[in-house]
C-alpha cells in the first residue's frame, strides 16, 4: 500500500542514467570496498557487500511485534538525567543473521543531534545486540546476503513510546 | 619510433597531469556533481559518514540547491535512519517550495517518524495551498492521513470525522471499490477503539469484502466479537487470522510498521491466553 511514492517517481531513470549509475556502482564497490571493507566484530559473507534492509526483505522473527517484546521486557525505565529523545541504532546483519558492527547516534525529539542519558542509550544499544533471531535477507536468486539495518528508539521521559521502522 | 614514444609518453603524462590539476587542485563544478553522485551511491550502499561528508562538501560548493535536490538527499537519509540529516535536509527544501514539499513532509512524519502533531502542521499547510481540493499525499487521501493523525494521537471522535470525510471525499468522484481497504480497517479501528464494537464489526467486513485476505480485519473483528461476548465466532476469525498471517496474507510494507499491523506471533500469543 505504502510506495514511498515520491522516491519512486524521483529515482526513475532513464537508459543513460541507469548506465552511468551502474558505471558508479562499479567504482564505489571496486575503490571504496577494497580499501573500507568493514572487519573485526562481524564476518560479512562474499565481498563483504551490504544492501539496504529494505531492499533484501531482511526480517526479524515475529517481526516489530518480536522485537518491541524484546525491548518491553527487558528495558528499564529511566528517570533521571537527559531522558527524551531518539536513539538510532545501526548494524549489519550477515547472511547467517549474526550481527556487529553497530554503530548509534542519539537525537532530540526535533532530530537534532544531541546527548541522551548514559544508561538509556546503554540498555538499547545492548538489547539491541541481544536480538538475535534474524532472518537474512535474499538476492534475485534466494541466496542470504548481508544486509545493513537500523532500529530507532523514541524515548521520552525515560519510557519507550515508539520503535521504527520495521 | 622512439620520437613517437616519447610523444605519447609526454601526452599521457600532460594529459594526468591536467586531470589531476582540474580534479585534484582546481576541481570543477562536474568534480562536485560526480562527488555528490558517489556519495548519495555511498549511502545507498550503507556508508552513510562517508556519503554525507561527499554530499555536504558538493552541497557547498555547487550551491543554489533546489528543494527536489534537497528531498531527494534526506530521502537516502530517512531510509537509512539518519534523521538530524534527514529533516534538516527536508526542512530546506520545506522553506524553498512548502507547495511542493509539505504534502510529503506531513505523510513522512506521520509513517516514518510517528511525529503526529509536527504531521498536522505540514498536512495542514499543505491542505490550504488548494482549499477546494483533497490532495493525496504518497498513496493517501490527505484527510485520511490526518484523521491516521488524531488517531494515535488519540482523539478519536476527531479522526471518526475524518475517516468519514476521506470517504465521502473518495466517493465524489469514485464507487465503493474505489475506497483503499485500509481506509475502511482504519475507520473500523477507531470505532473499536471508541468502544463501539458492533459498528467496528460492520467496517472490519467492509474491509474482508474489499479483501478477503485482510489477516489484520479478521484479527481485530475477533477480538471485537470476543469483548462483546460472541467468543466462539471471535475465536475461528483469530484462526482465520493467525491461517492467513502464516501463509504471508497481511498488510505491510517494505520500510516501515504499518499502524495496527498484525504480526503470526502477536495472533499466537493472543489465542494461547484464550
Amino acid at each position: 500500500m505504502l510506495n514511498h511514492a515520491t522516491t519512486h517517481s524521483l529515482n526513475r531513470c532513464t537508459p543513460f542514467k541507469k548506465k552511468l549509475r551502474n558505471l558508479i556502482y562499479i567504482l564505489v564497490i571496486t575503490i571504496f570496498f577494497s580499501c573500507n571493507r568493514k572487519s573485526g566484530e562481524l564476518d560479512l559473507c562474499g565481498l563483504g557487500i551490504l544492501k539496504p534492509y529494505y531492499l533484501t526483505g531482511l526480517d526479524y522473527k515475529g517481526g516489530m511485534y518480536g522485537i518491541k517484546e524484546k525491548y518491553k521486557k527487558e528495558y528499564i525505565p529511566v528517570k533521571k538525567g537527559k531522558n527524551s529523545g531518539i536513539v538510532k541504532i545501526r548494524f549489519d546483519v550477515n547472511c547467517l543473521g549474526e550481527t556487529g558492527n553497530f554503530e548509534f547516534e542519539t537525537y532530540t525529539l526535533n532530530y537534532e543531534s544531541t546527548t541522551i542519558n548514559d544508561s538509556i542509550v546503554n540498555q538499547i544499544v545492548l538489547i539491541a545486540r541481544k536480538l538475535n533471531n534474524w532472518i537474512p535477507g535474499t538476492n534475485d536468486d534466494n541466496e542470504n546476503i548481508n544486509s545493513f539495518k537500523f532500529i530507532a528508539v523514541k524515548v521520552i521521559n525515560g519510557e519507550i513510546k515508539e520503535i521504527l521502522p520495521k | 619510433m622512439i620520437k613517437w614514444i616519447k610523444r605519447i609518453v609526454i601526452g599521457l603524462l600532460s594529459t594526468i597531469a591536467i586531470l589531476i590539476l582540474l580534479f585534484v587542485i582546481i576541481k570543477p563544478k562536474p568534480y562536485y556533481i560526480i562527488n555528490y553522485a558517489i556519495g548519495s551511491q555511498m549511502q545507498w550502499f550503507g556508508y552513510d559518514k562517508k556519503g554525507n561528508e561527499m554530499i555536504e562538501k558538493s552541497i557547498k560548493k555547487l550551491k543554489n540547491f533546489s528543494a527536489s535536490e534537497y528531498h531527494i538527499i534526506s530521502i537516502q537519509n530517512t531510509k537509512n535512519g539518519n534523521y538530524n540529516k534527514a529533516i534538516e535536509y527536508l526542512d530546506k527544501a520545506s522553506e524553498l517550495e512548502p507547495k511542493e514539499v509539505d504534502g510529503y513532509y506531513g505523510w513522512l512524519l506521520l509513517y516514518y517518524y510517528r511525529d503526529y502533531e509536527k504531521a498536522l502542521f505540514h498536512l495542514n499547510r499543505y491542505d490550504l495551498f488548494t482549499p477546494n481540493f483533497d490532495d493525496y499525499v504518497g498513496d493517501d487521501n490527505i484527510l485520511y492521513a490526518k484523521a491516521l493523525c488524531y488517531k494515535e494521537l488519540g482523539q478519536y471522535s476527531k479522526a471518526l470525522e475524518l475517516f468519514n470525510n476521506a470517504i465521502k471525499s473518495e466517493l465524489k468522484e469514485h464507487d465503493e471499490s474505489w475506497i483503499s481497504h485500509q481506509v475502511y480497517f482504519q475507520k473500523a479501528r477507531t470505532l473499536h477503539l471508541l468502544g463501539q464494537q458492533k459498528k467496528a464489526i460492520e467496517y472490519y467486513d467492509k474491509t474482508i469484502k474489499s479483501w478477503d485476505k485482510s489477516a489484520e480485519s479478521f484479527y481485530y473483528k475477533g477480538l471485537a466479537q470476543i469483548e462483546i461476548n460472541d467468543s466462539l465466532i471471535g475465536r475461528k476469525n483469530l484462526n482465520l487470522a493467525l491461517d492467513l498471517v502464516t501463509k504471508g496474507y497481511k498488510t505491510s510494507d517494505s520500510y516501515v510498521a504499518l499502524f495496527d499491523e498484525v504480526y503470526q506471533m502477536e495472533i499466537e500469543k493472543i489465542i494461547n491466553e484464550l
